[in-house]
């Protein structure tokens, strides 16, 4: 016996090196044989012979290796590459519908990546961003969620939590900076020195350190300062704030970033906001934000438990609670988020169906022209290609013309960025340096659209039996195709039903905009100017009135404290006579002045309006409006006692309920008072634009500039107002038509493919039957009665998936159209037609041809 | 009628000549002494692999033992097929020598 020890085994890495390139067949017999044999020589002539002559061994076997392998995987791949460019150019029309479907599905696919990530990186650029948290107020008196809190609970949050790091807020303001002649109306704020520490706005100039120690001190942003100062240095020089507030530069900053939902372009100590409110340590008064910076470990939700009634230990009434918010989620979910994570969803999902539609096409297409590959697959088969290489071979195929696809969707998406930047007020790009989401995106669609496309064509012609194909002239297009043709069935079915789901959705987004824009708001919104009250227009409110009415065009004026578009103000503790003490009185409230029903047209349904003859109006009147009477359940409510806080009075009046709200919501209770001097706003009612319009405008800004020549003129339309609050909603809407043209497009690109397949098909049957006496009207319609009738099945799918996704949608609105039937024929009816034209037109090119032409072909 | 490459013949009638004993390693020295013609370890695993699939010898796993690192021999044997293709190349063989004329001596 031999004994045998470690060194006796061959050297580990020449061993795995064997191991991998003997052929599988053979490696263990081989591999034994091996062993024993350097066994042997190391005992008989020592390690290092046996060492060598295993590795020469080694070096013996890598050559058949590289053959084997590489060279032949070479050759084949070469093969199929030249073989797959042949077919691709042999079969112009398919190769186009294919790839032109692909790409044009792929370059939705990246817009909608590009925009979702857009989405999703929103205020994710600051270092902190992880560590950065909103204290909001969830109060459950209104059931609604203030963004604000009140000044006193930051400093109280860092002061008691030791995992609160730091904290700042921020009063945000709308006001104009003037600096020598130029004055500009800029957004911007009050926020504590730690506002440049905690969030990353990178510092041009200036120390960040103490840019906002000081009280008079103001950081501008880049813009800001090109604005003012131009080229010359800005640090060191002067802004005036409102006219009142004189402050001294001490730093630019770079303009914030687009996906920041901060929007400011100057900064202003908040020590300023504190000395001029007239209640800074009131913990009740919800006004400015605030924001925490947590510990690394510090979880918000460990938090949130602990601080959620800190509000009611210092006095303020039951009802609200102190929430935190992560700021990475407030561009998505809070309820001042200006995103919504719902249509990231849905348009995601509206991608992925898209780019399933343009695989569809593939998948039909191939199969239904697969016997122009079954000579090829017979021959492959018979030289001894096995079902894996041609599965390989087939997919390998189609990411190829997915790869195809993909580069002329990067060019698409290239030329269509600006539009969707246009659409979206985004700056998108197809940067892909750095992005490896991005990248990696992108390499997930070209494999998805490869895989999806091709894996059905791949099994489906791999499986052909050579035998079969080959014996027969005849290739087996019909036999056992049931099966297959239904399936493609299915598929166009599919197809269409996505179409005319996407279309009935498509009409009923427009049918609730335009609903929206016509419907009767209870006031009139058309001829309605509105101009923010600002300097002496304010302060001399009768006289800028009183003035603007001299002029005749001018109808009525009316102050009012919020625009009548959108008011927001609520408040909960109105009394009355009668009153259940129980019962909740939360209502909505306007400032108004006498005219201001007047103006708006509303109509009052009891009592008066406000009126210059009682004088008391001024301090005791208040008007309601019907959904406030039904609330507070009472009856005959003109001469009814009513007051709120010190002001106590009685109900003088009642007008119709009128949409003061977005049509979301239903129409609450509301309640006006009239307190001449407290507006914000001066709504003018003018003659009809036939009066020149220009002229109007020209004459109220010269009053304007009589009283306010400190102040930029400003003003807007109300029904442009008006419309502006359904921006998103007609965006959203434009979005969808747009995909849905293309959905339907890229369906009938496939199906117009299939047309052209099927007449090639049916030439003899076409021959046969116009020699016999059919007329071209007759073939027409037998072949294009199929397609029409997969098209009406699709209907039956898309009917019921529409209908509810649409009454899904319409569930955000208060006040909705009705849907009514119209829509889902109309939708129909245009997929039908669309399919109908693109399937005639082989139809009638089949039908009108020369039998005598079509039956000599053999 | 067989049709056989010459290294498959000289592997089947290795292995025939082997008997109970005949596994990579002997066949492989058996050729290398009987032929005098250095085969490398590989080259003759193809063969046997051929003859394998076309079902002349059959393979048999031996006990694993320590100095093939664990690992079985793996013995090969003639099937009656493998017989059927010996006596068949046997008498060609013969028949194709017969009544040649001799070729001189020389040295090999």
């Amino acid at each position: 016996m031999r004994k045998k020890s470690p060194s006796h085994r061959p050297p580990m890495m020449a061993q795995w090196l064997l191991e991998r390139f003997v052929d599988r067949n053979i490696r263990y017999s081989a591999l034994g044989d091996f062993e024993e044999i350097y066994a042997r020589i190391a005992e008989y002539e020592g390690h290092l012979p046996a060492r060598i002559w295993y590795w020469k061994q080694v070096a013996k076997s890598f050559p058949p290796f590289v053959t084997d392998s590489f060279y032949w995987r070479y050759t084949m791949f070469k093969n199929y590459l030249i073989v797959a460019f042949r077919k691709m150019l042999r079969q112009k029309l398919f190769s186009l519908i294919n790839i032109s479907g692909l790409a044009i599905g792929m370059a939705i696919c990246i817009l909608i990546l590009l925009w979702v990530q857009d989405e999703l990186n929103y205020d994710r650029f600051h270092t902190n961003a992880e560590n950065i948290v909103r204290v909001v107020i969830n109060d459950q008196n209104y059931g609604v969620r203030w963004p604000v809190v009140s000044i006193p609970i930051g400093p109280a949050l860092k002061q008691d939590f030791p995992e609160v790091l730091d904290m700042v807020r921020v009063g945000d303001t709308y006001g104009l900076i003037t600096s020598g002649e130029k004055k500009h109306d800029e957004y911007g704020a009050y926020v504590d020195p730690s506002f440049l520490d905690i969030f990353s706005f990178p510092m041009i100039m200036g120390n960040p350190e103490t840019a906002l120690s000081m009280p008079a001190s103001v950081v501008i942003s880049r813009e800001l300062a090109e604005k003012f100062f131009g080229d010359s240095d800005p640090l060191g020089e002067s802004l005036r704030l409102n006219q009142d507030l004189d402050l001294t530069v001490t730093g630019v900053i770079e303009d914030m970033p687009q996906n920041s939902h901060f929007d400011l372009d100057f900064l202003v100590s908040f020590e300023i906001y504190r000395k001029r409110d007239r209640d800074p340590d009131n913990w009740g008064r919800f006004q400015i934000y605030t924001y925490i910076l947590l510990q690394e470990s510090a979880s918000y939700k460990d938090l949130a438990t602990k601080v959620s009634g800190l509000l009611q230990q210092h006095n303020v009434r039951e009802g609200p609670k102190l929430e935190l918010e992560p700021l990475t989620r407030i561009h998505l979910y809070a309820s001042d988020g200006r995103g919504d994570i719902r249509y990231i969803y849905i348009f995601a999902i509206v991608a992925v169906i898209i780019l399933a539609i343009a695989c569809i096409n593939f998948t039909n297409l191939s199969t239904a022209r697969s016997s122009t590959r079954a000579k090829e697959i017979g021959m492959r088969k018979v030289i001894g290609a096995g079902k894996s290489d041609l599965v390989r071979q087939f997919i390998g195929e189609s990411v190829l013309i997915s790869l195809i696809s993909f580069a002329c969707a990067v060019m698409l998406v290239w030329l269509l960025l600006p539009t969707l930047n246009n659409l979206t007020d985004k700056h998108l790009t197809l940067n892909t340096h750095g992005n490896w989401t991005l990248l990696a995106g992108f390499v997930g669609i070209v494999l998805f659209a490869g895989f999806l496309a091709g894996s059905y064509p791949a099994f489906f012609l791999s499986s052909f039996k050579p035998g079969n194909i080959l014996k027969s002239s005849l290739i087996p297009l019909h036999r056992g195709g049931k099966k297959r043709t239904l399936f493609r069935k299915a598929l166009v079915v599919s197809q269409f039903a996505v179409s005319i789901f996407l279309i009935i959705s498509t009409f009923a987004i427009f049918k609730q905009l335009h609903f929206i824009r016509n419907k009767n708001l209870g006031y009139q919104k058309d001829h309605i100017i509105s101009i923010p009250l600002r300097g002496n227009a304010s302060q001399q409110y009768e006289a800028f009135k009183n003035e603007l009415l001299r002029d005749s065009r001018i109808l009525s004026a009316t102050g009012v404290s919020e625009s009548p578009v959108v008011i927001g103000k609520i408040h909960n503790g109105y009394e009355w006579e009668g009153k259940d003490p129980e019962k909740e009185s939360r209502m909505y409230e306007v400032l108004v002045d006498h005219d201001f029903i007047k103006t708006l047209d509303i109509t009052i349904v009891q009592g008066r309006d406000f009126s210059k003859d009682y004088a008391t109006d001024i301090s005791k009147a208040f008007i309601l409006n019907e959904a406030a009477v039904k609330g507070m359940d009472i009856n005959s409510p003109v001469g009814k006692d009513f007051s709120f806080g010190d002001r106590m009075g009685t109900i003088v009046g009642i007008v119709k309920d009128f949409h003061f709200r977005p049509l979301h919501e239903e129409i609450g209770p509301l309640v006006m008072f009239c307190v001449p001097g407290n507006f914000n706003r001066l709504c003018l009612k003018i003659r009809p634009e036939s009066y020149g319009l220009s002229g109007t405008l020209r004459y109220i800004e010269s009053v304007w500039e009589k009283f306010a020549p400190d102040f930029p003129f400003q003003y807007t339309f109300l029904d442009a107002a008006f419309d502006r609050l359904y921006r998103s909603e007609q965006k959203t809407g434009r979005i969808f038509g747009y995909f849905t043209f293309l959905a339907i497009f890229i369906s009938c690109l496939g199906l117009f493919g299939l047309s052209v397949q099927i007449a090639e098909q049916r030439t003899k049957e076409i021959g046969i039957r116009k020699v016999m006496g059919g007329s071209v009207s007759g073939i027409t319609l037998r072949l294009t009665g199929d397609f029409i009738k997969w098209v009406a099945v699709a209907n039956l799918i898309a009917w019921p998936a529409a209908y509810l996704a649409v009454m899904i949608w319409l569930r955000n609105y208060a006040y909705r159209t009705n849907v009514g039937v119209i829509i889902f024929i109309l939708a129909s009816a245009v997929a039908l037609l669309i399919a109908f034209v693109t399937v005639s037109f082989q139809a009638i090119k089949a039908a009108v041809a020369d039998p005598v032409k079509i039956l000599r072909y053999e | 009628m067989y049709l056989l490459s010459r290294s498959e013949e000289i592997v089947l009638v290795a292995v025939w000549k082997l008997r109970e004993d005949a596994y990579g390693v002997t066949i492989r020295d058996h050729i290398n002494q009987t032929i005098g013609y250095e085969w490398s370890v590989g080259a003759i695993y193809a063969p046997l692999h051929r003859l394998e699939k076309k079902g002349l010898v059959r393979t048999k796993k031996g006990e694993p033992t320590s100095e093939r690192g664990g690992r079985s021999k793996i013995y090969y044997e003639v099937t009656e097929e493998g017989k059927k293709a010996l006596h068949q190349m046997k008498r060609v063989h013969e028949a194709i020598w017969q009544d040649a004329p001799t070729l001189g001596y020389k040295k090999s």
